[in-house]
């Protein structure tokens, strides 16, 4: 929306010390936009409205709407005349006005776009003053010049003053000139562009830049290599405005798109500050990375995460991103080719704009975190009293923590694990853009500095980010524009941990019998000890306190480009980009004494990294239309792209003191280790795009890349696509459908890839380091083998979409939806299936193979509501709902995968097979419990078991229950997914409402499965309360017993739990300082808001978050979806902050 | 038309042709800039004769470049040796140690072999499954790639004799551990297809084991022949101990005999004098094949580490109970410790005994049976890095002679039965055979102290298990742990090998 007002130095620079401050209205927000005037319709327009007994306002806004024209009069004039019957066909503007005016006592003048209506008598030709209802003297003459944003004049602009019928438009050079009161309003209005206020504060002269409303179809969308208008779209892309996610700091770029387009999944995978998230769109549609690709402004950056730890795109502040478009079909996606299997998205950061005027904008926010959400464990009291049965009912002896006076003291104890690790954080954020430019040149800079505070002992994760961008005109016509974007952030992480390592589990496994603290001991904490409790588990929370971990990250993002008209309508566009990482991970152990667990020499392993990303890419566009009837692009392009990266890793050990945590301070070399890795991919691209009469447009585009992943053979791919829309509500016979501002269709068919493998997945590799000791000496003796296969006949992963879309406008754009159909078919799936060992290779080692086909079909709804009930009230409400089916279509093995989990002993819950979606929940059904001895004998074998233990169904019906009654128990994916938006404003007021949910979902809930297994070496669930016991024999949950004979944990049923949830996301309530008061402290602007994040959640789910996509990384991390290995919880989080604008 | 009207019509045709031409021309010289434009492309593309696209691995050989000269083939075989490190990794010891009675295991991570109820999904099982493969596989390797390198004949026909017997090792403790298993002899690095394969019957195996070691016997040098540096590698004689071993468990005596009585008569091995150095002191004069282990990063032995109490360094992996003390036998002589066969002080930890200088005496409540393993623990070394360097015997003196009395007593030769016993009696002092409680007068009474003997000698050797399955003594002796016969004859196959290989079947009873 809007900005700026301002004086322009005469030569054309941008001065820093603007002389006049102009209140505005409307809260400041960056977004930019590439306006494009709309011109008025010429005189021959014809005008066709047929309604009886309307209100002549109604008439007018008929007339704008069709004509272009302004209309312009005194309320209470209008208000005043009688209701008309109109009927009109093809009329001019002359003849409908006549018609209209019939009769009313009122008279017309047609002032370059502007209609003036006015009483018979008091109308003059050129400038309108009607002092009738103001005392307000007049006090001084104003004039000035409205520009669109790229500087270019802007006729028939109407210029009134707030609250009064009066007022003038711009002529043909843009200028206009006014008699105003000192303290009046300037109200700037013109057909398609947002409405400006600017107060004149006793100015003489006031230029302003008008910006293209968002709702027009002229609004310009990012797409690959270029922009498009929304009406030339043919593909199914999603916008998401900066404006709207960037008060969500704290949950990382992805987590603010959660809920906001339909389609998205999104899931987070842990709660630790700067945490990965998992994100999808339409569907998992691969086995291995399903997450999209990410191009920030322009460039393909770095997000293939070595794990999930860390978010790789946790060094991009929010404040900065101007728009966020999703490519979700795979016309929209295919320039990207090679990696657009998953969908692109592309963000585009703040850059200056043309106003010709600097200004200023700073954000400031603070907040507390807080766990909320806690899972209801056995106290003291009852453990040792569940211990006990476990152990008597397994015929073992009594442990001593369990007997006599230990077990008297052990009830004095009562650690509340959970309430002990989790604590209130902190947040703080701090954002300051400075901005500006004029037609020759524009420019940006920003800072930012995050600091989050984790919920974990030891856990937060900083940002200092620096972004500076700027675009130069060059040459007096103006034909060649260079530029650069360049980004810095400095990203720290400390102390988070992989979402699948034991660490939460054992803080819930830990007994309530242990303490936290025991400041006699080295660090200062206790343990587990045997005059505890049996339970061996670490002290979770002395772990997370004494381990110093920390990732650093420098990251340089950039860009260079240039941009050179060569004649009209061809353009060459040439750019250099990298991305380049830089940084260390720091893992020190000190020495300590935890209970059971000491250790006595202190070890740091640090590790080097660099990973880079050099990108060139250079486009020619040829742009023209033929007799103002067909509109031709066509676009020929070439890129190429090297990633490398290496890692060095040191290890030391044996300090002189834990708190001289540096490599240099350690007295023993231990150990040193390398990597070294990369890839290279080179690519062409063409698209050309057809335009008729901007009511049909068609588009195909073309992509061929090469990858250095591939084998000699299979080493290019060619994905095509092809696309059309139909924009009926541009047709004739539409013209009598008035209440239809806009109808859509849009159809379209591609293919785009996925090279996601290793970087070397074609070779079978020696592995150096496979070494042995030999001799009196021990000397070390290098080995080397194969440890994992290649396939040189690998082949492109193919994913062809087809798309059906309608997006259809109501009422001005007052409601609008967009629907989309979708098929989507991947072929030659690229994975690591598991192999047979017998083969001599690790399971998981084995090579890629373009291992089956998979479906993914669904339909995505979003429709938008947005009204303005007067002045001071206006609102907008949006939904959006999406449904994806995921279907494995055929798998070449014809064997199902099984895939393993990556720790615990439940290695395999998830199968894959023929029929059923990806990663569905596999194992055996539970039925009951087994009441007696009597029961147990005539149910089918099942060894081991006695009354209490659970029951399981023999499927195959052989008597005996065994690896083949396991079954296929539920499927991960949510049956649809929906999310709510809610926008109110209120004079200074304004209300977010954001709700989230998905349905129909289940999770395998390992957490669950582990405290409930009913062995006194965790602690348990208060599920385990109910538990059978020989007076207790109604239940379903089975009896405690050490060692669990009868396997009651093993993969079943009773760990599939469902996890729909509804979440109210995000409350924000902002108060704007007004006009006047800011006007005050030399503000453009001023909000104060308080927002709060994950404020509620509504699910039958008992895990600490009913949301789990993918934990792994890899070639089979879409395989393992949907397992609860306990993942940090995601806390709440309550912020207020402050919104400046200079 | 007259002729010149016609020659009027050419010429002005002829005129546009070339006006037509010249703008077409002048557009293209303003194209000019666009070429130039475009050279960047032109550039990337042709820039260099190898293509951008040819990255190859910067830090790894790729297989087309590997088994080149000696030093592939010496690092091929070195690889094979780690895998005997990695596949008698603590996995294996909780396999082997966890099930018997006498020990109990007191980690959460195999609980379930202390009460023998035996997942086919269990993580411990399936990569012990894993490890053993991945040892045949490099064994294999050697074998196929090694012949055909061009370097020293004496090395190189060592080298195949050490995989000959490495791969027979493997397959010895393989079959031990799952009974019939498919017998691989090929490897392939590209294809895991061909490792889609049935199992081969006990008898197949034990054949290829035996064919394998008769030809190791032949082209590997004699242990004492060895340099220093070369400590740790596969001799004759661990050859023949091991053909010894494969033949005394399918119970042919004879060969058996043979095979140990050729050992013990090489005089290159004698039992050491004092029973604490055993496990303590690398490549002793008992050792005839051990697991290499030292203090650097990847080389250590984190299962020694892993047995000390918690508390103490350690997790109290695998801890004896009063079972195992019991059968440790009263006796009086001069080394006697507090009236019990001196093994008894120098395997397991009681109240009392000296620990180390932070902890100086060992206290009965720091495990809950009141016992920790000490044999091969003492001197205790207190390191959190799994670095652990004392190694680990395969097949030591020890067991040679009381296998050699096992089959000489099978092959009705009862004093040289005792006689060989005696010999590992007398190294820790304790009396000569008969004794009250051995009074071994007949075949039984010599088998049932053979029995014994075995058990006090070997404890935390995982040795016991593979014996009393071999003599059919699990049932009896194990029953009361949850050993059933015969379903835990064998561990069940890795369910995950089943998902993987279709011809492949579970074992009895799982």
């Amino acid at each position: 929306m809007i900005l700026t007002v301002g004086h322009q130095n005469n030569n054309g620079a941008v001065s820093l010390k603007a002389k006049t401050w102009i209140i505005m209205k409307l809260t400041i927000v960056l977004l930019f936009f590439f306006t494009f005037q709309v011109s008025a319709r010429s005189d021959a327009q014809k005008i066709t409205i047929v309604k009886n007994n309307v209100h002549l306002a109604q008439v007018f806004k008929d007339i704008e709407r069709q004509t272009g024209y302004h209309f312009f009069y005194d309320k209470d004039l209008i208000q005043k005349t009688h209701l008309v019957d109109i009927k009109l066909k093809g009329a001019t503007i002359e003849q409908a006005l006549s018609e209209c005016l019939k009769g009313q006592q009122l008279t017309y003048a047609i002032v370059k776009n502007t209609i003036v209506i006015q009483a018979e008598r008091t109308l003059h030709s050129q400038l309108l003053i009607n002092n009738s209802t103001s005392a307000i003297p007049i006090s001084h003459d104003i004039h000035g010049k409205v520009s669109d944003s790229k500087g270019g004049p802007m006729a028939g602009v109407s210029v009134t003053i707030k609250g009064e019928s009066v007022g003038t438009t711009t002529d043909n050079s843009g200028n206009y000139s006014i008699t105003v009161p000192d303290n009046a309003i300037l109200i700037f209005s013109y057909v398609g562009f947002n409405k400006e206020e600017v107060s004149v504060n006793g100015r003489n002269v006031i230029n302003i830049s008008l910006k293209a409303s968002e709702t027009s179809m002229d609004q310009v969308v990012v797409i690959g290599y270029g922009t498009q208008k929304k009406s030339e779209i043919t593909g199914a892309i999603s916008s998401v405005k900066g404006k709207d996610i960037s008060t969500a700091t704290s949950t990382g770029l992805q987590g603010a798109l959660q809920g906001r387009v339909a389609g998205v999944i999104i899931t987070p995978t842990t709660g630790q500050p700067g945490g990965a998230l998992d994100m999808t769109i339409r569907g998992v549609a691969t086995f291995g990375n399903s997450n999209p690709l990410f191009v920030i402004d322009g460039v393909p950056v770095l997000t293939e995460a070595t794990s999930r730890d860390f978010n790789p795109l946790a060094g991009i502040p929010l404040e900065n991103i101007e728009s966020i478009q999703i490519l979700k079909d795979a016309s929209a996606a295919a320039i990207y080719g090679a990696r657009a299997a998953n969908g692109v998205v592309i963000i585009t950061t703040n850059r200056g704009d043309h106003t010709g005027k600097n200004q200023i904008q700073f954000k400031a926010s603070r907040g507390v975190s807080k766990v909320s959400k806690f899972i209801p464990l056995l106290n003291s009291a009852q453990y040792i009293d569940y211990a006990t049965e476990a152990f008597q009912n397994a015929g073992k002896p009594l442990p001593v923590s369990l007997t006599d006076s230990l077990r008297q003291k052990n009830l004095q104890t009562n650690t509340d694990w959970q309430k002990s690790a989790f604590k209130p954080a902190t947040i703080e954020n701090y954002f300051l853009n400075i901005y500006g430019g004029n037609t020759n040149a524009n420019y940006s800079v920003s800072g930012g500095y995050l600091n989050q505070g984790g919920n974990l002992p030891n856990s937060d994760f900083k940002r200092y980010s620096v972004n500076v961008n700027s675009d130069f005109n060059i040459g007096e016509k103006k034909k060649l524009k260079v530029g650069e974007t360049i980004g810095l952030s400095q990203s720290i992480w400390k102390g988070t941990f992989d979402p699948t390592s034991l660490n939460m589990r054992q803080l819930l496994q830990q007994s309530p019998t242990v303490p936290v603290y025991n400041a006699a001991d080295d660090g200062g904490f206790d343990g587990p000890r045997l005059q505890y409790s049996p339970v061996g588990r670490q002290n979770t929370i002395g772990v997370l306190t004494l381990t110093q971990q920390k990732r650093i990250e420098n990251r340089v993002l950039g860009s260079l480009y240039a941009n050179y008209d060569i004649l009209p309508g061809l353009s060459d566009r040439f750019s250099v980009s990298g991305d380049l990482s830089v940084g260390r991970d720091l893992n020190f152990i000190p020495t300590y004494n935890m209970g059971q667990y000491v250790n006595t020499l202190a070890t740091l392993t640090e590790s080097r990294f660099d990973r880079s990303i050099y990108y060139i890419t250079n486009t020619t566009t040829y742009q023209k239309t033929f007799n103002k009837i067909h509109k031709i692009t066509a676009l020929i392009g070439f890129s190429q792209q090297h990633s490398w990266q290496t890692n060095t890793t040191v290890q030391v050990r044996n300090f002189q003191s834990n708190n001289l945590q540096t490599v240099a301070a350690g007295f023993e070399q231990r150990n040193i280790t390398g990597d070294e890795t990369g890839w290279a991919l080179q690519s062409q691209m063409a698209r050309l795009s057809y335009g008729y009469k901007d009511k049909i447009n068609v588009m195909g585009v073309v992509r061929r890349d090469g990858s250095s992943r591939f084998g000699i053979n299979n080493r290019y791919g060619v994905f095509p696509s092809i696309s059309a829309n139909w924009i009926i509500s541009k047709e004739q016979f539409m013209d009598n459908m008035r209440a239809v501002s806009d109808l859509k269709l849009r159809a379209s068919y591609g293919k785009v890839g996925s090279q996601d493998i290793s970087d070397f997945a074609q070779y079978a590799t020696i592995q150096p380091n496979v070494n042995y000791v030999f001799g009196d000496a021990k000397v070390l003796t290098p080995g080397a083998t194969f440890v994992n296969m290649g396939n040189s006949n690998l082949k492109w992963e193919v994913t062809a979409q087809t798309d059906l879309g309608i997006d259809l406008g109501l009422f001005d754009q007052k409601l609008s939806f967009v629907f989309d159909y979708y098929v989507k078919n991947t072929n030659g799936i690229l994975v690591k299936l598991p192999i047979p060992t017998t083969s001599g290779i690790r399971r998981t080692n084995g090579p890629f193979v373009n291992a089956g086909s998979v479906q993914n079909k669904g339909i995505e709804f979003t429709a938008t509501y947005q009204n303005r009930l007067s002045d001071d009230i206006n609102y907008s409400l949006s939904g959006n709902i999406s449904a994806n089916r995921n279907k494995v279509i055929s798998l070449n093995s014809n064997q199902p995968i099984i895939a393993q989990l990556t720790s615990g002993t439940e290695q395999s819950i998830s199968i894959t097979q023929q029929g059923d979606a990806i990663s569905e929940f596999y194992g055996y059904v539970m039925d009951g419990i087994f009441k007696d001895q009597a029961d147990i004998d005539k149910s089918p074998k099942q060894p081991g078991s006695a009354p209490g233990d659970a029951k399981f169904k023999d499927l195959n019906h052989d008597g005996v229950i065994n690896a083949s009654d396991q079954t296929v128990l539920g499927s991960p994916f949510p049956k649809f997914i929906y999310g709510f938006n809610a926008n109110l404003n209120y004079k200074n007021f304004d209300l977010v409402l954001f709700v989230t949910g998905k349905s129909g979902q289940y999770l395998y809930n390992l957490v669950w499965a582990t405290l409930n297994e009913g062995v006194a070496d965790n602690n348990a669930t208060t599920e385990q309360l109910k538990r059978w016991t020989p007076n207790n024999t109604n239940t379903n949950i089975p009896r405690a017993v050490e060692g669990n004979p009868g396997l009651n944990e093993r993969p079943s049923s009773r760990f599939v739990q469902n996890a729909s949830y509804m979440r109210v996301q995000n409350i924000q309530i902002g108060y704007n300082l007004g006009k006047q008061l800011s006007h005050k402290f030399k503000l453009t602007n001023c909000r104060f808001y308080i927002s709060a994040q994950n404020l509620f959640t509504l699910t039958k789910y008992p895990g600490y978050n009913p949301e789990i996509g993918t934990l792994t990384v890899g070639s089979q991390s879409s395989l393992t979806r949907g397992v609860d290995y306990a993942m940090v919880p995601i806390p709440r989080i309550i912020e207020g902050g402050i919104q400046i604008n200079l | 038309m007259p002729w010149y009207q016609f020659l009027e019509l050419l010429k002005e045709e002829y005129k546009l042709t070339c006006k037509f031409y010249y703008q077409v021309k002048s557009q293209i010289m303003k194209v000019k800039y666009f070429l130039v434009l475009l050279f960047p492309v032109v550039l990337l593309n042709t820039g260099c004769k190898k293509s951008f696209l040819d990255v190859e691995p910067p830090s790894v050989l790729t297989g087309s470049s590997y088994f080149r000269n000696a030093v592939d083939a010496e690092a091929s075989i070195t690889a094979a040796y780690n895998s005997v490190r990695n596949f008698n990794s603590d996995n294996y010891a909780k396999i082997m140690e966890a099930p018997l009675k006498g020990i109990m295991i007191f980690n959460t991570q195999g609980l379930n072999f202390d009460s023998w109820s035996l997942d086919p999904n269990d993580a411990i099982t399936d990569d012990v499954w894993q490890g053993a493969y991945e040892g045949i596989f490099r064994t294999n390797m050697v074998l196929q790639h090694v012949p055909d390198i061009n370097m020293d004949k004496a090395e190189q026909t060592r080298i195949l004799g050490e995989a000959r017997f490495l791969r027979a090792l493997f397959y010895w403790q393989l079959s031990t551990v799952f009974g019939s298993v498919p017998l691989v002899t090929e490897a392939d690095p590209t294809d895991p297809s061909k490792a889609i394969l049935a199992k081969s019957s006990l008898d197949d195996i034990n054949k290829f084991m035996i064919s394998d070691l008769k030809e190791a016997i032949n082209t590997l040098p004699d242990h004492s022949s060895y340099k220093s540096s070369d400590k740790g590698r596969a001799s004759k004689q661990a050859a023949q101990a091991l053909l010894g071993k494969v033949y005394l468990y399918i119970k042919d005596y004879a060969n058996a005999q043979n095979y140990f009585d050729t050992v013990i008569n090489s005089n290159q091995f004698k039992l050491v004098p004092n029973f604490n150095d055993l496990l303590v002191t690398d490549n002793n004069s008992e050792s005839i094949f051990e697991i290499q282990y030292a203090d650097i990063t990847g080389q250590g032995s984190d299962r020694i580490e892993n047995d000390y109490p918690q508390g103490q360094g350690g997790f109290s992996n695998l801890l004896p109970t009063q079972d195992l003390v019991n059968e440790f036998e009263s006796y009086s002589g001069t080394t006697a410790n507090n009236g019990k066969d001196p093994r008894l002080f120098y395997s397991i930890f009681q109240d009392g005994d000296p620990y180390d200088n932070v902890s100086p005496t060992f206290k009965k409540a720091w495990t809950p049976t009141g016992f920790a393993k000490k044999k091969g623990s003492y001197p205790v070394i207190r390191s959190s890095n799994a670095n652990l360097g004392r190694d680990f015997p395969i097949i030591r003196f020890a067991d040679v002679l009381l296998m050699f009395a096992e089959a000489a007593n099978e092959n009705n030769q009862p004093d040289k039965a005792i006689a060989s016993i005696n010999k590992v009696r007398e190294r820790v002092g304790m009396p000569d055979l008969p004794t009250v409680d051995f009074p071994v007068r007949n075949k039984d009474e010599i088998f049932n102290e053979i029995v014994h003997e075995r058990r006090v000698e070997f404890a935390f050797e995982h040795i016991r298990l593979n014996d009393l399955k071999r003599w059919g003594l699990a049932q009896k002796v194990l029953g009361s742990e949850g050993y059933v016969d015969p379903k835990n004859q064998y561990f069940p196959i890795p369910q995950q090998e089943l998902n993987n290989n279709p011809k492949l079947t579970q074992n009895e009873g799982y």
